[in-house]
């Protein structure tokens, strides 16, 4: 049989089951929202590591303009310190979508599809490796070109051929940015179907894995010395880029996502905490009677502290019940939206026992431990004036500037009509002043909370904005190769309903360090705005000698490799 | 002779109780020098304001005496802190108080059950048989499973004693236990009194009621903090 005391307790937790509903609610949510995030974080971590090590992830890619054959590289396979290396063809195509529009499609040609070493392509549906003739499509660029398995889609190749093209299949290629991300799919033929094409035989895109691949100077340096062999062997390269080890490439995106989420948990944990103790502070101040009597009859602070510490454990235990299923329901729902949206497979749904550890710990030592502060300043009153209605807000009101103002002594203005039992209800407001301080934090936190969400959003868009407002054309074309700035940009002026051109030159280029080492690809862009020019107004500083921004002047005619079109 | 008809189960010598508060001091008890016998039914008197409600609270240990000395069953009280004074409160003494102080959420035999909860001195077993056999003295036993608020004022105020007396204690002190009743319920409160005392229960009970305080063995009268007069009843 249960204690008397144990009664009381559970008396009042369901005696008020409004009360308890909502605590335990605001306390599920704090609870929910951080099993969730900790789960989804493992399980994502875990898929994105097992995606990436299943594909044999490059150390870096390096673009030639040439095309090179197997014996060249073979060459690069037998190079010191290259761990593996392996080549496609990729192609700048354009696809023509359901709606009429001329999509562009990266086409990759791959010899022998069994035989990927490198970036590894795998089936997900449908034929494998693509039949003559036929195209997969990556997974994620399906609803990108609008097209399902068994559609036929008109293709175009720079070259001008069109040519109507069976889908036949899906392929799963995580190494590339999803489709719906930077709005390129991916499509993946055999050589033949580029001789159909009328495209020559050949390759164009290098994918090298450097020995110790997990340090990222020392692949850079493998990387780098590919670079010098293909450029020494007589290639142009007009793109290279370098991996970061260990990952895919959303791995920073999908990481921000989840600090975000993570830090909107930790407020509303902190937010459910305020609420606990606020509830817990009101439930002291309305039992205080309860707990004099409970004294008077022999009750010591000891045992009646135990009672209304296992009245918070039991809100926290029944918010964890809620909470835990919930959250590993959220965190499964959550890991593979995100693992959709970032086309990856996921390995495993288990959420991992730390989280249900860190739950636990949190739902039950958290609220205690917040809780304790209003216990003990409760239980350090006398029965005699626990029970006394003489320590109704004795001592409370009447000693500082707020009570004094509040007193309605010196509201001579006042005088006239009867403005006391507005201030009545205000001093009650003020009477326990811990409270209402508390209210207040609660309140601040929970519209901070929504705020900064709105802020974070509204920022989000309007720098979006401005950065449209940056490029203020109606269609930006990247060329190839370099062209006569003067030349092409009268023949797209010629073009009726074109009303202005404007050209930049694009340069892949390196910094070279004082002590003799490179640094990564950077891109220098460098645009030849007219101060007419309204197709793109630059916002760049006016004052020479701004790091990060190189002048440069050019004589015409100009080369460029960007034009864009209004 | 046993110790208990000897000395006295509760001794004041020169209490005083202060009270500080933002509109100055009160000095509530004024050098109290009392001492409650074994088997006798004490009623301390007077007007509302002369101390009596402070009196219980000190000798009960529910506060603290500002000086002086006191000693519940010859241990000294005033030396504990709260918590060893509560210690020997539920072992000693059972409190009843003019508006019942019943706890709202526990059922009435619940109510009763809790002291003994507190005091660990009966197993769980126990506690639920003598906390009928209680109810059942006090003529609530039908009632065991209502809230408090189910019940009448007079009903409360016997559950009020039935709960004081859970432990078995030495003495019961009452703060004005009819105050709250009419004449007729009163009475009855004062019959379960004098029925204690006569089964040789220790009442000490405060009453500003002239009338009902004439029922006990010993009138003690009480004005600003001190006493004014003492009287032992014929019928005693
Ligand atoms: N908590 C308190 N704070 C300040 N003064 C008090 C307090 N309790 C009682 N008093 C004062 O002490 C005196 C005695 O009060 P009390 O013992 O309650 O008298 P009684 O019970 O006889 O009516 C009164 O003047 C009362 O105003
Ligand atoms: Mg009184």
């Amino acid at each position: 049989m249960l204690k008397a005391r144990w009664f009381k307790v559970i008396n009042d937790l369901f005696g008020n089951k409004t009360r308890t509903l909502l605590i335990v609610l605001s306390m599920s949510v704090g609870l929910f929202a951080v099993g969730i995030i900790l789960s989804a974080r493992t399980i994502l971590a875990d898929g994105l590591a097992e995606s990436f090590a299943a594909i044999h992830p490059s150390s870096g890619t390096v673009r030639t303009i040439q095309l090179f054959d197997e014996d060249f590289l073979e060459s690069i396979r037998k190079m010191k310190d290259v761990q593996e290396a392996d080549a496609r063809r990729n192609i700048s195509a354009r696809l023509l979508t359901k709606s009429g529009e001329w999509k562009n499609l990266t086409v990759f040609v791959i010899a022998d599809y069994d035989d990927i070493r490198v970036n590894k392509v795998t089936p997900q549906s449908g034929a494998w490796p693509p039949p003559e003739r036929e195209i997969l499509i990556e997974r994620a660029a399906m609803p990108v070109i609008e097209a399902e398995i068994g559609d036929v889609v008109l293709i175009k190749f720079p070259n001008d051929v069109e040519r109507r093209v069976r889908i036949t299949g899906a392929a799963y290629d995580p190494a590339q940015l999803p489709a719906q991300i930077d709005g390129t799919p991916y499509g993946y033929v055999t050589f033949d179907t580029l001789e159909w094409f009328g495209e020559p035989y050949g390759f164009n895109e290098l994918h090298v894995i450097a020995v110790n691949a997990q340090d990222k100077a020392w692949a850079q340096r493998v990387v780098n010395r590919v670079k010098d062999k293909v450029e020494k062997s007589g290639y142009t390269i007009p793109l290279s880029m370098i991996a970061e080890p260990g990952q895919l490439p959303m791995n920073d995106v999908l990481n921000g996502i989840l600090l975000l989420m993570g830090l909107l948990g930790v407020l509303s944990l902190f937010l459910s905490v305020f609420l606990v103790v606020n509830t817990v502070s009101a439930i002291l101040t309305q039992q205080k009677r309860q707990i004099g009597v409970m004294k008077a009859v022999g009750g010591s602070s000891a045992q009646i502290l135990g009672m209304y510490l296992v009245m918070v454990l039991a809100y926290g235990a029944l918010a964890l019940l809620i909470a835990l299923p919930l959250g590993v329901y959220g965190a499964q729902a959550l890991s593979a939206a995100l693992a959709g949206f970032f086309n990856f497979d996921l390995y495993s749904m288990e959420s991992p026992p730390e989280t249900f550890a860190v739950q636990i710990a949190i739902g039950l030592i958290l609220p205690v431990l917040a809780s304790l502060v209003p216990f003990v300043t409760s239980l350090r009153i006398s029965a005699a004036e626990a029970m006394s209605n003489y320590s109704m807000g004795r001592g409370r009101f009447g000693g500082n500037v707020i009570d004094r103002l509040l007193s309605g002594a010196n509201l001579w203005f006042a005088r006239g009509f009867s403005i006391r039992s507005v201030l009545l209800s205000i001093r009650n407001t003020f009477r326990n002043k811990g409270r209402l301080i508390l209210t207040l934090i609660t309140l601040t936190l929970g519209s901070a909370t929504f705020i900064s969400v709105f802020n974070v959003r509204a920022s989000l868009s309007s720098t979006v904005e401005d950065m449209i407002k940056w490029f203020n054309c109606d269609s930006m074309l990247a060329l190839d190769r370099s062209y006569r700035a003067d030349r092409i940009q009268s023949e797209a002026e010629s073009i009726p309903g074109v009303v202005g051109t404007d050209v930049w030159i694009q340069l892949p280029a390196r910094l070279i360090r004082d002590d003799g080492s490179e640094s990564g690809l950077i891109y220098m862009f460098a645009p030849t705005v007219h101060p007419d020019s309204l197709i793109v107004s630059p916002s760049l500083p006016k004052e020479d000698g701004l790091p990060r921004v190189m002048r440069m002047q050019w004589s015409f005619p100009l080369p460029c490799s960007w034009m864009n079109l209004r | 002779m046993n110790s208990s008809t000897d000395s006295p189960l509760i001794e004041l010598r020169s209490a005083v109780k202060v009270y500080e508060s933002l509109a100055g001091s009160v000095t509530a008890l004024d050098r109290i020098d009392l001492a409650v016998r074994p088997g006798e039914f004490l009623i301390v008197t007077g007007k509302s304001g002369s101390g009596k409600t402070t009196l219980v609270n000190i000798m009960t240990g529910l506060d603290r005496a500002t000086s002086g000395e006191i000693r519940v069953n010859g241990e000294p009280i005033h030396k504990y802190g709260p918590e060893r004074a509560a210690k020997v409160r539920g072992r000693t003494m059972g409190v009843v108080f003019q508006s019942f102080e019943l706890l709202p959420t526990l059922t009435v035999l619940q109510n009763v059950m809790l002291p003994m909860d507190f005091a660990k001195r009966y197993p769980i077993w126990e506690q639920r048989r003598r906390a009928m056999s209680l109810l059942e003295e006090v003529d609530i036993a039908d009632h065991a499973k209502k809230l408090p608020t189910a019940l009448s004022g007079g009903q409360q105020q016997r559950l009020a004693i039935a709960r004081a007396m859970a432990n078995d204690p030495a003495i019961l002190v009452a703060d004005e236990p009819t105050g709250s009743l009419d004449s007729a319920t009163a009475a009855v409160i004062m019959d379960i009194f004098e029925r204690l005392v006569q089964e040789r229960h220790t009442v000490f009970m405060v009453t500003h009621d002239e009338d009902i305080a004439r029922r006990g063995s010993r009138i003690i009268t009480l004005s600003d903090g001190k006493i004014i007069g003492m009287k032992e009843s014929v019928h005693a």
